[in-house]
């Protein structure tokens, strides 16, 4: 980094930010950023405002204080030290003759703006008096680049008949050339306020508190603005890439008339810095720019952004929707309730709070009968009235919760043994009752046990519930206990089982119990499993 | 299904919705999802009935539900917000509240916002409003605490970092934020209200017949209890001709069932959970208050139309031309302050074991608390001789057992302390 072996020994300049980089274009703009800039702005007002100013410090003090900004000469001249120092300025000489010593110190010591510091003022000062707002899309230029593209073609027709036979008018020349350059700066200027458009509906769209009237203004702007921009590029651009093509197809003689124009050569033999679309690329550019050859095109890039803008737009319209436009009103409303909680006492800040929230919680007592007991009515006191039973566990140890240890958890497995085994008995039980029955086959007369008893009456209750009339002989074998009961309508019978805690009579049927065949096959299996 | 069995589980769904918009009247999809399905399938249903019954406006969106409140009466306890330890805020914390509510609809802050951002922003905006606001770690307590209640209402969620670590160490949090609900989290507008006072003082609007209707039913569906002497002629009316139809719809639309008596009215929760403090619960202050009410009827006995005159404050009786104001009055028993230390000691004495930590060595702690929590559910009132119980304390009175007073009990000590040695009595 070069730093102070520029020999830079001015105070003002010996922070480090200051001489980070020197020696270079970026001096042009420091004075800028120095606390001083107003004063270097004035001052460059004066000498690279009007053409070709001239001035000498002390003409520059007297201009200036006439603007409001008191300087002395010798101010003056410091700035314009530094201004030369920087690149901004360039001290002239002019011949004179001095009758003092002092008027000729100020005779050689005359300033005027340097070709780039002239620029940079000129740029910097168009920035600084732009509009934060909307700028417009030079849209009609595009319309001017077609003629003019036309008017070139005829002019290179015109100029190639003259061609043939004899020398070219200097004139026709100038005339193509003035149309070069409007072409290009044309382009030139509509690319720069699209840009600009676009850049400043971005910054718009980007905010979050777009309401009513302004929210409507920006929705217009872009539906029927986008909508002319869009539209205007798609008409013109065929009709340019057309007459661009054809201008292609005769670049070189183009090129070679403009050519013939008188150029600006420097001492040192370098070509001065010329006027756009004199050469092939920067034709081949403007072609692009309107085709898309080089990558994206021109008004893609524009139908593109026109499509960004209207997407945020409905983001935002969106947004707007869900807040019903209560943002900023509401934003007012709680700041001015922060004043007033701040200035409440307690009581006074949980009212407000209730009062603009709204978001208390109701609050009931609790308990009360299941059902509205009649007894009490409107005019009992509640002294009087039937208190409400609270739970003892609730008034005695403020807990509802059930008290003391956890019982233990019973062991499923001990309980489906215990279940299993009931089970068992109760089978068993019941195939001794059927064996028995069995055992006795006819059971007219038989002496069986109060179980076995009990078991007939069950079989013969199933059976009578599923043949209600009883006109043939039945037999109904339950295979679980492997006994088949046989019941014969007789209606002279009377079977009779007697047990030892008494006898039961059945009419109209005799019994008999037999052993089920499929079963006996099937218990040996059973057996072998268990 | 037969349509009857639908119709019935329907009304049980549309009262699980109604009561969970009344507990939480911001309902947040973030923290109860299963009951912001329900408001949302009845959502017609619920808009037109909290407006026609109370006059309460509904919103429902996909992500939250919000229910406006109206401000509540001067005359009934107020319902403070509260700190994630229980503790109602203060004026700083809701100044804190609504200055973030502010910062969050400031044009800068989208739908994610870090906290530090927002904590500037809330700054600017004190600025602007000519407020203090330090950056000091109690001011940073007071901001936490504004924070998760919003991140409670479901307006702000978490989602990197805490809202606790930015308040210990200030380290960085990304909050989500709920911008569709941000305008309905105030009420009301204030933009015609220019002083608290007008906030506060509730609008009469007479010209609506069914305004004193909605005017009752808002307090009891809002409040514990409902004194007679704190409703208005009309409301009393209505209280008395309607009260067959006003039972039938608390009972139907929330769940709540009516009770009335000669002192008032209230709507008790028999399901207990559309409340925001229990009571009788089980905390050692609702269980003290439960225990300290039935000692005091006991000591008092009060009478069905006891009245207790309030003291009035002495600058206001000066003889300056008015007629000198009747002090009010209101049903109930006072007790004086002796007296409820008193208990309150017996009741540590007895039940201290059952009692929590700091309430069994602290007689005044667990008096203060106990006293606020009867306050704040309306059945008591601290004035300057002593507490002022309301008679529908006497819903929990006990059974007819009672707690032996410290007289008793010593007498009892004494007989047992003398009851070996027998022979001393006998000694001539």
């Amino acid at each position: 980094m070069a730093v102070a072996s520029n020999g830079l020994d001015q105070p003002e300049s010996s922070a480090p930010e200051q001489i980070l980089v020197t020696g270079t274009r970026h001096d042009l703009f420091r004075y800028l950023t120095s606390p001083l800039a107003e004063e270097y702005r004035a001052l460059l007002g004066l000498l690279a405002g009007p053409l070709l100013a001239d001035y000498s410090p002390a003409e520059a003090a007297a201009l200036l204080s006439e603007r409001g900004h008191h300087l002395t000469e010798d101010q003056v001249y410091a700035r314009c030290e530094a201004l030369e120092r920087w690149g901004n300025l360039v001290r002239g000489v002019r011949d004179t003759h001095a009758a003092t010593i002092r008027e000729f110190h100020r005779g050689r010591n005359r300033f005027h703006a340097s070709k780039l510091g002239g620029r940079i003022y000129r740029d910097t000062e168009s920035i600084m008096s732009a509009s934060e707002g909307a700028r417009e899309v030079a849209r009609e230029l595009l319309g001017a680049t077609v003629e003019r593209l036309d008017s070139i073609l005829s002019r290179l027709d015109v100029l190639a008949l003259a061609d043939a036979g004899e020398s070219v008018s200097a004139l026709d020349v100038e005339a193509l050339a003035g149309d070069v350059t409007v072409v290009f700066s044309n382009q030139r200027l509509f690319n720069e306020s699209v840009s600009d458009f676009y850049a400043y509906l971005n910054q718009v769209l980007t905010r979050y508190d777009l309401v009513g009237s302004e929210y409507q203004q920006f929705k217009e702007l872009l539906l029927t603005y986008i909508g002319l921009i869009t539209a205007d590029v798609t008409r013109h651009t065929p009709a340019i890439i057309d007459r661009l093509g054809q201008i292609d197809g005769r670049m070189n003689t183009l090129l070679t008339l403009l050519d013939t124009q008188a150029r600006l050569i420097a001492h040192d033999g370098s070509a001065a810095e010329q006027q756009a679309g004199r050469t092939a690329e920067e034709w081949a550019l403007l072609t692009a720019w309107y085709t898309g050859s080089a990558g994206r095109s021109g008004p893609d890039t524009l139908r593109a952004a026109a499509d960004q803008a209207l997407g945020q737009l409905l983001t935002n319209a969106k947004r707007m929707l869900a807040a019903a436009g209560t943002g900023l009103s509401r934003r007012d409303d709680l700041i001015k309730l922060a004043g007033w909680f701040d200035k409440s006492d307690m009581d006074t800040a949980h009212r407000l709070f209730a009062a603009a929230f709204g978001a208390y919680s109701s609050r009931h007592l609790l308990l009360g009968p299941d059902i509205a007991l009649t007894v009490d009515g409107v005019s009992t006191s509640w002294w009087d009235a039937a208190p409400v039973d609270v739970p003892v566990s609730l008034r005695e140890r403020g807990d509802r919760s059930a008290r003391g240890r956890t019982s233990p958890v019973p062991d499923p497995g001990l309980a489906r043994e215990a279940v299993l085994a009931s089970a068992r008995l109760e089978i068993e039980a019941r195939r001794a009752a059927s064996a028995e029955l069995v055992a006795a086959g006819d059971l007219d007369g038989a002496h069986v046990s109060p179980a076995a008893r009990d078991l007939v009456m069950d079989q013969l209750g199933n059976l009578m519930a599923i043949h209600q009339d009883l006109s043939s002989t039945l037999s109904f074998s339950d295979t679980d206990l492997g006994m088949v009961l046989t019941v014969v309508p007789d209606p002279n019978r009377v079977t009779v089982i007697s047990a030892s805690d008494g006898a039961v009579s059945i009419h109209g049927v005799s019994l008999h119990a037999t052993p089920d065949q499929e079963t006996d096959d099937a218990r040996p299996r059973e057996a072998a499993l268990a | 299904m037969s349509p009857s069995v639908t119709s019935a589980h329907e009304a049980v769904e549309r009262r699980l919705a109604a009561r969970a918009l009344l507990a939480n009247p911001i309902l947040s999809g973030l923290h109860h999802p299963d009951q912001l399905a329900l408001v949302r399938r009845h959502a017609p249903w619920l808009r037109q009935m909290y407006f026609s019954r109370t006059g309460y406006s509904l919103i429902i969106e996909t992500g939250f539900a919000r229910l406006s409140k109206a401000p509540l009466d001067a005359d009934t306890a107020p319902r403070p917000a509260l700190r994630t330890t229980g503790q109602p805020f203060t004026s700083r914390t809701y100044t804190c509240l609504a200055l973030l509510c502010s910062a969050l609809l400031a044009p800068a802050v989208g739908d994610q916002v870090l906290l530090s951002a927002l904590v500037e922003q809330v700054r600017a905006d004190a600025a602007s409003a000519d407020l203090r606001l330090s950056e000091s770690t109690d001011e940073a307590r007071h901001l936490v605490q504004a924070l998760h209640l919003l991140i409670d209402w479901g307006a702000l969620h978490e989602t990197e970092g805490t809202v606790v670590a930015w308040g210990l160490r200030a380290d960085e949090v990304l909050l989500d934020v709920n911008r569709p609900l941000l305008p309905h989290l105030l009420a009301r507008t204030l933009r015609d209200i220019d002083t608290p006072a007008t906030l506060l003082t509730p609008k009469l609007t007479s010209a609506n017949q069914d305004e004193p209707r909605r005017a009752l039913r808002r307090k009891l569906i809002e409040n514990p209890l409902v004194r007679r002497e704190d409703l208005s002629d009309a409301e009393r009316d209505v209280l008395s001709r309607e009260r067959t139809e006003l039972t039938r719809v608390l009972d139907e639309d929330f769940g709540l069932v009516l009770e009335v008596r000669a002192e008032g009215a209230l709507a008790y929760d028999p399901d207990d959970d559309v409340t925001d403090l229990t009571f009788p619960g089980r905390s050692t202050v609702a269980h003290a208050a439960l225990l300290l009410t039935n000692a005091l009827i006991d000591d008092l006995s009060p009478k069905a139309g006891q009245i207790v005159t309030l003291p009035v404050a002495t600058e206001e009786a000066s003889d300056d031309g008015f007629p000198k104001e009747t002090p009010p009055t209101r049903p109930g028993a006072l007790a004086p302050w002796s007296t409820v230390e008193a208990n309150v000691e017996l009741l540590i004495e007895r039940y201290g074991p059952y009692f929590g930590e700091g309430y069994r060595t602290n007689a005044s702690l667990l008096l203060n608390d106990t006293v606020r929590l009867l306050e704040s559910m309306s059945l008591a009132e601290g004035t300057e001789t002593g507490l002022l119980i309301h008679p529908a304390i006497a819903r929990y009175r006990p059974e007819p057992q009672r707690l032996p007073t410290r007289a008793a009990r010593r007498m009892g000590s004494t007989i047992d302390d003398n009851s070996s040695p027998l022979w001393f009595e006998e000694k001539p």
